[in-house]
């Protein structure tokens, strides 16, 4: 079966302008999410108890329901409490629980991969815990999450074609309303998928880049210290 | 203040730390004076990096008290006599005065040597930058260091490494120094590297706490040696004495067994 490559051509421009907002969309929810998770992170490493265990609840239900459910939720949920946001932003909070319930998981999980000692050391010289995880035990986590954080942006970018549900007019649903107007469905599907691909693979080749770097710096360390 | 320095620094009474049923160091007194120099010694799960780390509340005693220099670490006692624990902020405060060597340097890995110095001054102390840099600049002058200060830990040799660490300690300008065997992770040349920034810190009567293997070193700076077996403090004496003519058997056969006895 041929493909209309002229009429691929022709819906480009839309579905680009679809690709960027969702780009957008999933930047600006991995940016919130990354200033949540760390929040929420770090509280779950050092916050009490009784602040610890509402913030594992919440990890677990997001990542142990559909976020397709969870996109609703926000959805129906945010006029109800009286937060009215347009299409644009209902998507960027939904997508940015998503982030956030995973983020919180990297974040901690980079902050203790963090050897022990560093936080003695820093209680020993007299500071507090919040200003051992600030000074001391973020900074050095920062550089080890990076390589999954952009990772999980790649999984927010995938997640966002969900907002199609909710009429956003990300690329899925652009895609959609074109196959409805058109019945060209091979042609959009595999323009979409490609799109989406590509996006992804260029992040992919971002993260591996970084992963490198970060890697070679644990090297670094590691070579030294026989010395 | 007595100067000719027969005056308590740190009193422990009765320190315990259980880990589970497991005891760690059991029911240990020590009472060092003001610019004493205390070598504690033992075989390896004797507890002794348990009570170093309880001294500065690192580990949480179970039971017992450490007194530094008027106030009591960990908490205080009400005049009716029961114990009120300190706060974290409080703790916090008090662990300022007790400085603190490890093994394993414990360099902070993502700044560099002058800025290991300057964080605790700059952060807990709230000094301006230029005097902490100031601060600084002169400890790593004091450990030899100066041409290293722009460098990553990673980027120092161990005996290096933990002489900044020593430096960042200093820089708090603590009461009292406690080492956990700062040399154990290094080899004979850069052990003497560290031993003599040590032995400098002895001369000018640093009140310190030693953990270590170096009998060399003790016999040397130490005014008296603690030996420790089995979580608990068996005798303590000048290293002349306890080195040559110990009281207890296990003392004995400790040091037979290390060589230093026949
Ligand atoms: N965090 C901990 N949890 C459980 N047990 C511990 C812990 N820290 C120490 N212990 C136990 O307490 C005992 C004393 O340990 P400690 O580290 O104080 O000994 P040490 O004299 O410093 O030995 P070494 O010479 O090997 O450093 C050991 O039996 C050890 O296994
Ligand atoms: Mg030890």
């Amino acid at each position: 079966m041929p493909l209309d490559l002229d009429f691929m051509i022709r819906i480009f421009p839309e579905l680009f302008r679809a690709l960027i907002l969702t780009v957008q969309i999933s930047f600006l929810a991995l940016l919130f999410g990354i200033v949540l998770g760390i929040l929420l992170g770090s509280l779950r490493v050092i916050g009490p108890r009784y602040i610890q265990i509402p913030i594992q609840w919440l990890v677990n239900y997001i990542r142990g329901t559909p976020q397709l459910v969870q996109f609703l939720i926000v959805y129906f949920a945010l006029p109800r409490i009286g937060i009215v946001l347009n299409e644009y932003w209902t998507g960027v909070v939904a997508l940015t629980v998503i982030a956030a319930g995973y983020e919180v998981e990297i974040v901690r999980a980079a902050i203790e991969s963090i050897d022990k000692g560093q936080k003695e050391a820093a209680l020993a010289v007299g500071m507090s815990e919040v200003k051992a995880l600030r000074l001391v035990l973020l900074p050095q986590a920062m550089r080890r999450m990076i390589p999954a954080l952009t990772n999980e942006l790649s999984n927010v970018i995938k997640a966002s074609a969900l907002l199609s549900v909710i009429a956003v007019n990300e690329l899925t649903k652009v895609g959609n309303k074109i196959i409805y107007e058109t019945f060209y469905f091979f042609e959009v599907l595999i323009e979409v998928a490609v799109l989406y691909l590509i996006v992804i693979g260029v992040l992919g080749w971002i993260s591996s880049y970084f992963e490198n770097k970060v890697f070679a710096y644990g090297e670094a360390i590691t070579a030294t210290e026989v010395r | 203040m007595n100067m000719n320095g027969a005056h308590p620094l740190l009193k422990v009474k009765n320190l315990t730390k259980k880990f589970g049923d497991h005891f760690a160091i059991k029911e240990a007194n020590l009472e060092v004076m003001r610019g004493e120099r205390v070598v504690l010694i033992g075989p390896s799960g004797s507890g002794k990096s348990t009570l170093l780390r309880c001294i500065n509340y690192l580990e949480v005693p179970t039971s017992g008290t450490v007194w530094l220099d008027g106030e009591y670490i960990g908490g205080r006692y009400n005049d009716d006599g029961s114990w009120v624990k300190d706060s974290p902020s409080q703790l916090t405060k008090k662990r300022q005065h007790i400085g603190m060597v490890f093994q394993s340097f414990n360099l902070f890995a993502h700044l560099s040597a002058l800025d290991n110095v300057t964080l605790g001054p700059r952060w807990v102390l709230n000094m301006p930058k230029k005097e902490a840099v100031e601060i600084a600049q002169q400890l790593l002058e004091k450990v030899h260091l100066e041409e290293h200060s722009h460098k990553l830990p990673a980027q120092l040799s161990g005996g290096q490494q933990q002489r900044v660490a020593i430096a960042r300690a200093l820089a708090m300008n603590p009461k009292l120094m406690l080492f956990d065997e700062p040399t154990s992770a290094l080899d004979p040349r850069l052990t003497n590297e560290v031993l003599d920034v040590m032995l400098e810190l002895a001369e000018e009567k640093m009140t310190m706490i030693v953990v270590t293997h170096e009998i060399g070193f003790a016999r040397e700076v130490a005014d008296v040696v603690f030996f420790l077996e089995e979580a608990t403090i068996v005798e303590s004496a000048p290293p002349a004495l306890l080195f040559s003519d110990p009281k207890d058997e296990r003392t004995r056969q400790f040091l037979v067994d290390c060589n230093i006895l026949k």
